[in-house]
């Protein structure tokens, strides 16, 4: 392999490792701070690439609608994600029953992912890539496509800005003690109700951004739910549940190793998340007895 | 009449599921092949849920993968049916594979906490509809598997042979599935379900009990689909689809989670809800999901057993209330 090849497939490889943590953030964020497993999160995920489609089509596919659905659509999402909570994920909290909330969620998916075929019908939809977006760069005898150094930035930017709300802001702060003890928190005069729904909100906008991303120059169908919430899983589940750096390396590396597999098999390279997932706990499982243990354990 | 009310009284969570079997031996009497065709997917269904109750009814592991053994029951039963071998030891062997799966990957499985079993088992079903989906040589693909059925078990020769064969093997699994829950091991599950740390300190292998129930529960599920060729004579990658895993869950949910008539009266209930409504739209996701939204905010423990005695318990309930009335105002009227 070529040292321009190795780019090539490094750069493609590190746009798909992005977009897989644009969803996992928002899934794992969820999960640490609320201990709710979002499902509808491919649904999510969906809904924000075929919004997409709609806002970068009415703005006649130029690199100014491109923006817009950016901020839009996962804004939208966040309205959307914020209503959800306070309407029908509070009212779980209570019993904290892991169960309940999940088939909710999965109630949601099955909404969503139904309104989307109501409202656009189950055909593919496409809408091509902003001209001004389009082309490519050249770097050390490798082409860089416009469109992947995006991805690529905004994902960097993505994950500075959830770190540095994370250990930078009282925000941050708060969440990371409502993940330590939710009751003292409150019972200290913080408003939890109001940061829960605060994170479940970012947590579904990041979920929407995947989407925007994901949605220019392929087909968005609704194959897009389950091809977005597997690797999502997968990637939460390799890193570690709750455990947001190691969503960012499972992402990444997925992502790079999938892209290098592509040039020996296309198809074998679509099993990429399996096999790390797969190996990652087995070292996990020989390197402590304890299998996945995100939270320290809790003797009831 | 005080004995009656008795014996009437509390019933056994599995009578309903029976009272139902009864009904639908008699259905082909009574109405028309269409809606025959419908309680033949409702029994295929009904499978399903019974494999997904017993792992998450009476062992409290909440699988998102029923799927994964459901189509592997479903493809060994259409690829062996095709190499010659007859339904019945193709179905078999589909069986046997899905309890093989089970085993290897329970080894693993069973040791994970909840969230991360919920998510690998659906993982599990997914990458097995990958392999499906590209293992062109042997399953054709996305095209699908046409299923090659003897004249006696071809639902365009005849629909009731079909029916009864299908209801046949559904009532003997329900019947062996009855006897293990009700049985000592069905006890030990509950235990473990309602507290593994107090099983495990009492010395109950809790690892191993639950990699059995997984196995179980993968071979019923594994039946399901092996019958499903029955119904749906051609086999599709998307029989790994996780819709067909949260259908699994939806029909438990409904009827109830942990009682033995729950996936029973869900998957009628759901059948009957999706037929009338197809008749209206195609868009079935969304009155899934509002029937799967309406459950879990209203009735969380499912129709049979909604608040305190629910809708089937309702008659034993209003009748020990009545008998406790009746029992006051005796104990009234002599002072």
């Amino acid at each position: 392999m070529s040292f321009a090849t190795f780019l090539d497939q490094l750069f493609a490889g590190l746009a798909l490792g992005f977009v897989l943590f644009f969803s996992a953030a928002g899934l794992n964020l969820v999960w640490g701070v609320l201990g709710v497993m979002n499902f509808a999160a491919g649904a999510v995920y969906m809904l924000g690439a075929y919004m997409a489609t709609t806002v970068i089509a009415r703005t006649g596919a130029s690199a100014l609608g491109w923006l817009l659905a950016l901020a839009l659509v996962p804004l939208l999402a966040a309205l959307g994600g914020a209503l959800t909570e306070v309407l029908l994920l509070r009212r779980t909290y209570r019993d904290h029953n892991e169960n309940q909330q999940f088939m909710l969620t999965l109630a949601l998916s099955y909404l969503l992912a139904g309104g989307i075929v109501l409202v656009y019908g189950s055909g593919f939809r496409t809408v091509a890539l902003p001209a001004s977006l389009n082309g490519s760069w050249n770097v050390l005898g490798a082409t860089l496509p416009k469109y992947t150094a995006i991805v690529i930035v905004l994902g960097v930017l993505v994950a500075a800005v959830i770190w540095g709300l994370t250990y930078g802001t009282r925000v941050g702060l708060l969440t990371r003690a409502a993940v330590d003890d939710r009751v003292m928190l409150s019972v200290l005069g913080v408003n939890v109700n109001r940061l829960y729904t605060a994170v479940f909100a970012f947590g579904i906008a990041l979920g929407a951004l995947g989407g925007v991303i994901d949605a220019p120059g392929g087909a968005v169908t609704t194959n897009l739910e389950t091809t977005a919430l597997v690797p999502a899983f997968i990637v939460v589940v390799t890193g570690g549940l709750g455990n947001m750096t190691g969503a960012l390396i499972a992402a990444v590396s997925i992502g790079v190793i999938e892209s290098f597999a592509t040039l020996q098999s296309p198809t074998y390279a679509q099993l990429t998340p399996y096999a790390v997932m797969t190996l990652v706990l087995l070292a996990r499982a020989a390197a402590r007895r304890g299998l996945l243990t995100s939270r320290a354990p809790v003797v009831r | 009449m005080r004995g009656v009310l008795r014996w009437l009284g509390p019933l056994p969570d599995w009578v309903p599921a029976f009272l139902l079997v009864l009904l639908a031996a008699l259905l082909p009497a009574l109405v028309s092949t269409e809606y025959v065709l419908l309680g033949m997917s409702m029994i295929v269904t009904m499978l399903l849920g019974l494999s997904f109750n017993l792992l998450f009814g009476y062992a409290g592991m909440f699988s998102f993968g029923q799927a994964a053994f459901y189509g592997l029951g479903a493809y060994v039963t259409v690829l062996l049916l095709n190499d010659g071998v007859g339904f019945y030891p193709a179905m078999v062997a589909g069986v046997a594979a899905a309890a093989l799966v089970a085993l290897l990957s329970g080894v693993l499985l069973v040791r994970l906490e909840p969230i991360a079993f919920i998510m690998l088992t659906f993982a599990l079903a997914d990458l097995f509809e990958f392999v499906a989906g590209h293992a062109r040589g042997l399953t054709d693909g996305d095209s699908g598997t046409i299923a090659s059925l003897p004249d006696s078990l071809n639902i365009i020769v005849g629909v009731d042979p079909v029916y009864y064969a299908i209801l046949a093997v559904a009532t003997v699994t329900l019947a062996l599935t009855l006897a293990f829950v009700k049985a000592g091991t069905g006890l030990v599950l509950r235990g473990i379900r309602e507290d593994a740390l107090r099983a495990r300190t009492l010395g109950i292998a809790v690892d191993r009990r639950r990699l059995g129930v997984f196995v179980l529960s993968a071979a019923v599920a594994g039946l399901a689909g092996g019958l499903s060729v029955l119904s749906t004579q051609i086999v599709y990658p998307s029989v790994f689809a996780w819709q067909v895993s949260a259908s699994a869950l939806i029909v438990t949910l409904l009827g109830g989670v942990g009682l033995f008539s729950g996936p029973v009266l869900g998957a009628v209930l759901l059948g009957l809800i999706d037929f009338y409504v197809g008749r209206f739209t195609t868009n079935t996701l969304l009155v899934d999901g509002v029937v799967l939204l309406a459950v879990v905010l209203i009735a969380p423990r499912g129709v049979g057993a909604a608040g305190r005695g629910g809708l089937l318990a309702a008659p034993g309930t209003l009748i020990r209330c009545l008998r406790s009335k009746a029992r006051g105002a005796r104990a009234g009227a002599p002072g």
